[in-house]
């Protein structure tokens, strides 16, 4: 069945068309929530909650769109749900973790430099652990926000649509939500407080 | 140009929103500010590191209990 007939036959409910969709493309969704959830359990749960997304909103699929995309975005809206219940810092929070700079501008820290280059740190599994325990410490917004665009590779306009915001906004939290990170992770590896 | 305004533009300098000149500007501004330079190299190395620890390595298919279990949610909700 070709990407067009596929999605005809989802548009009207086929059963077999969605065990054609859940066979060809569940790999891929629970390789969406494991990235976004790193919990076996919730990413199962996240892909056989996002096919019942997908079904009830089979009339939403264009009928020429990209079945890949359509389902990227309900996979990880469905994880953002997931991950809304997990605990984070509060948003005000993420002040804390921004550079300071003194009158004139000037950087307030001096920064260290990390001991290994960064493929070398995250090739060991507890520096990768700690990394995604630091992105789910960020404040809701900014967690989203550098899921979205970093690690899933959404664009700008999908990454605001999917959060319900501007693209200027999606710009502002990413550039904060990676500023906060960078400070997270410098603290693990140089245990420097910058 | 100030560290702050480094600051500022660095995602905009590393997905090239920068006019030559603005560009120019950071480029003349790290090249004299030691802290600057560590500070631009890790926040792309940041970016880096979230998407190599968000990695998943075991891309395969649905495990067929699982692909069973989501055909069967689905059946549930033709009825």
């Amino acid at each position: 069945m070709d990407e067009a007939a596929l999605i005809e036959a989802l548009r009207s409910g086929d059963g077999q068309a969605f065990e054609t969709l859940v066979r060809t493309y569940g790999g891929r969704l629970m390789s969406i929530a494991r990235r976004m959830l790193h919990d076996e359990d919730d990413a199962r749960e996240v892909v056989q909650a996002a096919f019942v997304a997908a079904f009830q909103n089979r009339a939403s699929l264009p009928a020429d769109s990209s079945i890949s995309t359509w389902l990227h975005t309900i996979a990880v809206k469905t994880a953002l749900q997931k991950l809304h219940d997990r605990p984070r810092m509060p948003e005000e929070a993420v002040a804390g973790y921004l550079p300071r700079f003194l009158p004139g501008g000037v950087h307030a820290e001096t920064f260290a430099p990390w001991p290994e280059r960064v493929e070398v740190a995250l090739a060991h599994k507890e520096v990768a652990q700690q990394v995604r325990e630091d992105i789910e410490t960020l404040p809701e917004t900014y967690r989203t926000t550098l899921l979205l665009r970093d690690v899933e590779g959404m664009s700008r306009e999908e990454t605001a649509t999917i959060v319900d915001t501007t693209p200027n906004a999606v710009k502002i939290r990413l550039h904060r939500g990676r500023m906060a990170l960078r400070t997270l992770i410098a603290r693990r590896l140089t245990g420097d407080p910058s | 140009m100030t560290c702050r305004d480094v600051s500022r533009f660095l995602r905009e300098y590393f997905e090239d929103e920068l006019v030559p000149a603005e560009r120019q500007d950071i480029e003349a501004h790290i090249a004299e500010c030691e802290n600057c330079r560590t500070y631009l190299t890790q926040y792309q190395d940041t970016i880096k590191a979230a998407q190599l620890a968000c990695e998943d390595a075991n891309v395969a298919d649905l495990p067929e209990d699982l692909v069973k279990a989501v055909i069967a949610a689905i059946a549930q909700e033709r009825r």
